[in-house]
């Protein structure tokens, strides 16, 4: 039976130095960790190498699809060692908004308010994030950055009032204002009756035979539903006969957001032609005339009528023989002026007077849809107001018809069936916009909600709506110049020329 | 580092500290979240102080290896940081996910978090292996010895049986190429026979038999020098790469007793030395097995963690020449 050794023992055998060799394990662990460092530092200095410098491979992400022809060179927007944010806990650092000049370089960001504090004013980098990613959206803001400001509005106004309201939080009921339309003054002029006009026939047996046009007729035809083609039958309008979007079917790039002014050749003219005198049955007086105007049409028209006669004209253009020709032409055709003034004056005057009377008080011409300035008594207005009826009714949101295409007119616009007069508001209310913009919930059994519903939905902050926006007062880049100059890398260049 | 019931009370501040500061982190970050459209990044005033500081924490985390290797660099005791390298090391992990915002970004912040990823989870299977794979080379290998002078011990055992061996079955006869000499080597009659360690008391050398040596050879015991030739003495110098059975307890003690059938009584406890160091040598193997994965992973954790902090400068550069 051999005796185990004890530790002692095996101590002992142990030479006292052993720990100056570093076994196997513990070799390739040294050797494994300079390689890495090697191969690290390899990465990073390989990159250098590069056309980009590296800058594809340090960078903090990809942009978004808009600003990735510039991934490569991260001083068209940032500026070195000046933070892009202009947090205000980074308020502290110098030049917190250094950065915005590299970004007003192509963006002009209009003030959002001159009623705007400008010490709370955030620099762009704040708001809009890049290196989100090629799909990410630069101008989908978090509703705080909004509501910072918009939840106690007077507090955040240099003078300490609100032109608006003063409290909004989010996108609910008692949380948002009720949509504001344009006010008074900005609503337009117009006499219209919706109902009428929705109506088959128009309240007036009005069939597809009494519009004149044949051209007008057709159109108006293909719009009537299938049966109801026949002369004979009852215009029957819907909205779509009058309201159209600004990209039309077949137009490319169009944006359909908005619907186009009423257009009086486009949509009234087929049932609404200004016809004066049925001796004159294909003359009719050109829209948007003033009274004067229409005098002198009308005084037009009818001169025209009597010069059209053989035997005026006649006299107007044969020239007396035996005579020197230029001297007695112009002679003969100071008398024959002479002598139509006199006509004129005898004949026309009250002609013209007439036409006057029935085209302003008449049910069918001007009257029907403008209003006038004139003074009490008076037979001709001093002038026909425009309609002026505005195409964006809430100012301060926008709103895209094309992308709620799906949706009947008269889920939104409801009163239109039974409006008799332009005064009528026929704009949705917040409650009808609240049915898909909010989260989704269940409502009486059904599920209801879940479209989006944040502030930039509707709302934009730099005003810059489709070049008529408020406050839009400067669009497009400060500096357009040429593609080299739009390339990457300009900016440096031109930092460099300009000696910064 | 063992985690315990007995050791519990030592990780216990570190854990609870971890775990309140995890807390307070994950509150500050999702109520800064709140209402925003995306994750706050490095930029936001918790991303970046949570960028900070695990940036700090990854520091001192590579600290430790200066600590272990520094050994005259005594500031606190190597358990202490070990403690705390683990559990500040588990606290980087929520602050840097915060940090990044939950997007792994361009292509130096993806290895970055990768490697990250990587480093993280090789120290949680570094510390899992801690908890059992010791207790069993404890249990298992009581013959334990320094790793590194496995092989160096080995060769001493190896010498010693041959000794042994030699001292019990005479020198050979018939060797081809060898004399008596050259077969006994330096175990001529002046060299003293000694079989297991010297030991040391103060500038004394004592020896000390593992066994009781015989005076003279013993007759008709070639059977143990053959047996030891072929089969033991590879078996020593090799271990289990000798692809010997005698790795194999059951199969050893069976070789070993048909052997020792062949034997005269007195060779016997010769024998039975040589079975005894047999089995070292199967301890040895295992310890050398546990060995390595015990201290394998290292190869994975700190060579990441080495490129780790060299990218985390570059990473430090650019995010604040570019923030």
């Amino acid at each position: 039976m051999t005796a185990r050794e004890t530790g002692k023992q095996r101590a002992s055998r142990i030479p006292l130095d052993y720990f100056k060799h570093p076994d196997g394990i513990v070799r390739t662990k040294l050797t494994l960790t300079l390689l890495a460092l090697a191969a690290a530092g390899l990465w990073c200095a390989s990159g250098l190498f590069g056309d980009d410098r590296g800058r594809l491979r340090y960078s903090h992400g990809p942009l978004a699809a808009v600003h990735a022809t510039w991934e490569a060179d991260c001083e068209a927007c940032h500026v070195p060692f000046a933070p892009i944010s202009g947090g205000h806990w980074l308020a502290s650092f110098e030049k917190p908004q250094l950065a915005d000049s590299r970004c007003e370089t192509c963006h002009s960001g209009t003030t959002h308010h001159q009623n705007q504090k400008p010490s709370e004013v955030v620099g762009c980098g704040t708001c809009h994030r890049d290196h989100q990613g090629r799909d990410a959206s630069l101008v989908r803001m978090a509703d705080s950055n909004c509501t910072n400001c918009h939840q106690q509005l007077p507090a955040h106004t240099l003078d300490g009032t609100a032109a608006f309201h003063a409290t909004v939080t989010r996108f609910a009921a008692g949380e948002h204002p009720e949509f504001k339309v344009r006010p008074e003054p900005q609503r337009g002029k117009l006499k219209f009756n919706h109902a009428l006009h929705l109506t088959a026939g128009l309240n007036a047996s009005w069939q597809l035979k009494h519009i004149r046009s044949p051209e007008e007729r057709e159109r108006y035809r293909k719009q009537q539903a299938p049966g109801k083609q026949a002369d004979q039958d009852l215009v029957q309008l819907d909205c779509a006969s009058c309201h159209q979007l600004d990209g039309r079917p077949g137009e490319p790039r169009a944006d359909g957001e908005y619907f186009l002014p009423i257009n009086y050749e486009q949509q009234c003219r087929a049932c609404h032609p200004l016809t004066f005198d049925e001796r004159l049955p294909g003359l009719t007086i050109p829209h948007r005339l003033q009274p004067a105007e229409v005098r002198t049409f009308l005084w037009g028209a009818y001169v025209e009528r009597a010069v059209d006669n053989p035997a005026v004209r006649q006299r107007l253009l044969r020239p007396l023989p035996l005579r020197e020709f230029r001297e007695e032409e112009d002679k003969a055709r100071q008398a024959v002026a002479g002598q139509l003034d006199a006509v004129e004056g005898f004949l026309y005057k009250q002609v013209i007077a007439e036409k006057e009377k029935q085209l302003y008080s008449g049910k069918t011409t001007c009257g029907e849809c403008h209003y006038y300035e004139s003074k009490p008594g008076q037979r001709v207005p001093d002038r026909i107001v425009p309609t002026a009826v505005p195409n964006v009714w809430f100012e301060h949101a926008r709103f895209n018809h094309r992308a709620h295409r799906a949706v009947n007119c008269q889920e939104c616009h409801a009163p239109a069936n039974q409006s008799t007069v332009a005064t009528d508001i026929l704009l949705p209310t917040m409650n009808d916009c609240l049915k898909c913009h909010a989260p989704r919930r269940s409502e009486g059994g059904k599920v209801v909600g879940g479209a989006r519903f944040d502030c930039t939905e509707c709302h934009r902050y730099h005003n810059g709506d489709r070049h008529q926006g408020l406050g839009a007062a400067a669009r497009g880049a400060a500096l357009p110049g040429t593609i080299e100059q739009f390339l990457p890398g300009a900016w440096l260049k031109k930092q460099s020329t300009a000696g910064h | 580092m063992l985690i315990d019931p007995r050791s519990w009370h030592q990780h216990r501040p570190w854990v609870l500290a971890s775990v309140l500061l995890a807390i307070l982190s994950t509150i500050w970050y999702f109520y800064t979240s709140h209402g925003m459209p995306y994750w706050p990044g490095g930029s936001s005033l918790p991303g970046f102080t949570f960028g900070v500081v695990g940036g700090l924490i990854i520091l001192f985390e590579m600290l430790l290896w200066w600590r272990k290797q520094v050994r005259t660099w005594r500031i606190g005791r190597v358990q202490v940081w070990l403690r705390a390298h683990i559990w500040l090391g588990l606290l980087s992990v929520p602050l840097l996910v915060y940090h990044s915002g939950f997007q792994l970004g361009g292509q130096l912040s993806t290895v970055l978090m990768v490697l990250f990823g990587i480093v993280i989870a090789s120290g949680i299977w570094g510390l899992a292996l801690q908890q059992f794979l010791p207790r069993r080379m404890l249990a298992t290998v009581p013959a334990e010895t320094i790793y590194s002078q496995i092989e160096h011990v080995m060769r001493q055992h190896q010498e010693e049986a041959e000794r042994l061996v030699l001292a019990v079955c005479g020198p050979a006869e018939g060797v081809a190429g060898e004399t008596a000499d050259e077969q006994t080597g330096d175990l001529s009659p002046e060299t003293p026979l000694t079989i297991g360690a010297l030991r040391s008391v103060g500038k004394v050398q004592g020896k000390v038999l593992l066994t009781q040596v015989p005076a003279t050879a013993v007759p008709e015991a070639e059977a143990l020098r053959d047996f030891y030739r072929e089969q033991v003495r590879p078996y020593l110098q090799q271990g289990a790469a000798s692809g010997s059975a005698l790795q194999l307890a059951n199969r050893s003690a069976a070789l070993f007793q048909n052997v020792q059938i062949k034997l005269p009584p007195a060779a016997h406890a010769a024998l039975a030395a040589l079975e005894g160091l047999c089995a070292q040598r199967r301890q040895l193997d295992v310890q050398a097995r546990l060995h390595f994965w015990l201290h394998s992973w290292l190869w994975v954790h700190l060579p990441l963690s080495a490129a780790l902090v060299l990218l985390m400068f570059v990473h430090i550069w650019v995010a604040l020449k570019y923030w």
